[in-house]
């Protein structure tokens, strides 16, 4: 009796299946499978680069727009961070400001650029801790424009 | 395929099951695609900021400085914007309406798109999703005629239609953007 339930269609006489068990663990294993891959997409999707890449090219931009020259801006990016490391793009290059367009790259894929109306000279670099590490933050300096 | 069944002998997985699995697939896939590719629309806020620049740059101690209302007023240069953000098929464009106490319209001034002031027009009757976003403000206001100081009307119009772009490729890993990115 105790061997029938390592029997996957052990069938009796009439040629009916007698496992109870079997069927139904892999059907909820299957199910169970299926909604891991589903959250599992959900979650990589919605924390994925093209998300951020947008919300910080735009963020930078409007932070850029509202200031004023010799201003100092600090953007916390550590989640931009984590993510640029994930994907092999060095945290300094993930920000880039020119001509009048930000450009945020989170992945080896591309970038997202979006456009300030501003005249000045804006530049942005990370910061870096005492040891030389990056603290996750990008710094932004406003300047008027130097006209040669 | 081989049927399997449970004690009541339901078939747990048939090709139904299967079927099933794949719709909500689909449509969980689908729904997350949609959601993670639509923009975040700051044009409002865009608009709203540049209103406010505009403002800030022609009013000095709330009276509107006298320079504005002479002829060739350099908005590019007092505002500290980009011309050629402001050049053909421009994402932005304002206009700023100067009125007298009798409501003549005394000084007109506009830069950028000038189609937008008509498809701003068309947004307070009909909601255009790809049609740009305006912001008006319309304030009573003071200024400097000669020695004297008169009243009247401001209307300042305001407006960003830029969607951004994503930049599909890159020279090198810590080189040169490259690639489009539409500005509208």
């Amino acid at each position: 009796m105790k061997r029938e339930w390592f029997c996957i269609l052990k069938k009796n006489r009439r040629g009916e299946s007698e496992n109870l068990l079997f069927p139904n663990i892999i059907f909820i294993t299957l199910n169970i499978m299926f909604a891991m891959a589903m959250l599992a997409f959900v979650f990589r999707t919605s924390s994925g680069a093209v998300i951020y890449e947008q919300m910080y090219a735009k963020q930078i931009a409007l932070l850029v727009q509202e200031s004023e020259p010799l201003m100092i801006i600090k953007l916390n990016m550590e989640k931009g961070m984590k993510i640029a490391e994930k994907n092999g793009v060095a945290f300094e290059d993930v920000v880039r400001i020119n001509d009048n367009r930000v450009t945020v790259k989170l992945s080896g894929k591309g970038g997202y650029g979006y456009s300030f109306f501003n005249d000045f000279d804006a530049n942005a670099y990370p910061s870096k801790g005492e040891n030389n590490e990056y603290t996750g933050e990008y710094i932004l300096t406003i300047n008027e424009k130097n006209e040669e | 395929m081989k049927r399997m069944k449970n004690k009541k002998g339901q078939k747990l997985i048939s090709i139904w099951w299967l079927i099933m699995l794949a719709i909500v697939g689909v449509g969980i896939t689908a729904g997350v695609l949609i959601y993670s590719s639509a923009n975040v629309d700051v044009r409002e806020v865009e608009a709203e900021i540049l209103n406010e620049k505009i403002s800030d740059c022609i009013f000095e101690n709330g009276f509107l400085i006298e320079e504005f209302l002479e002829e060739g007023f350099d908005f590019f240069e007092k505002c500290k914007l980009n011309e050629d953000v402001f050049g053909e098929g421009s994402a932005f464009y304002f206009s700023v309406k100067v009125y007298n106490e009798l409501g003549e319209l005394i000084k007109e001034a506009r830069e950028g798109d000038a189609s937008f002031e008509r498809d701003c027009e068309i947004q307070k009757v009909v909601r255009a999703k790809n049609y740009p976003k305006c912001v008006k403000k319309d304030e009573g206001i003071s200024y400097y005629q000669g020695s004297e100081i008169e009243e009247g009307r401001i209307e300042i119009l305001a407006a960003s239609n830029q969607i951004g772009g994503k930049i599909s490729s890159m020279i090198g890993q810590g080189g040169e953007f490259g690639g489009g990115g539409a500005t509208r």
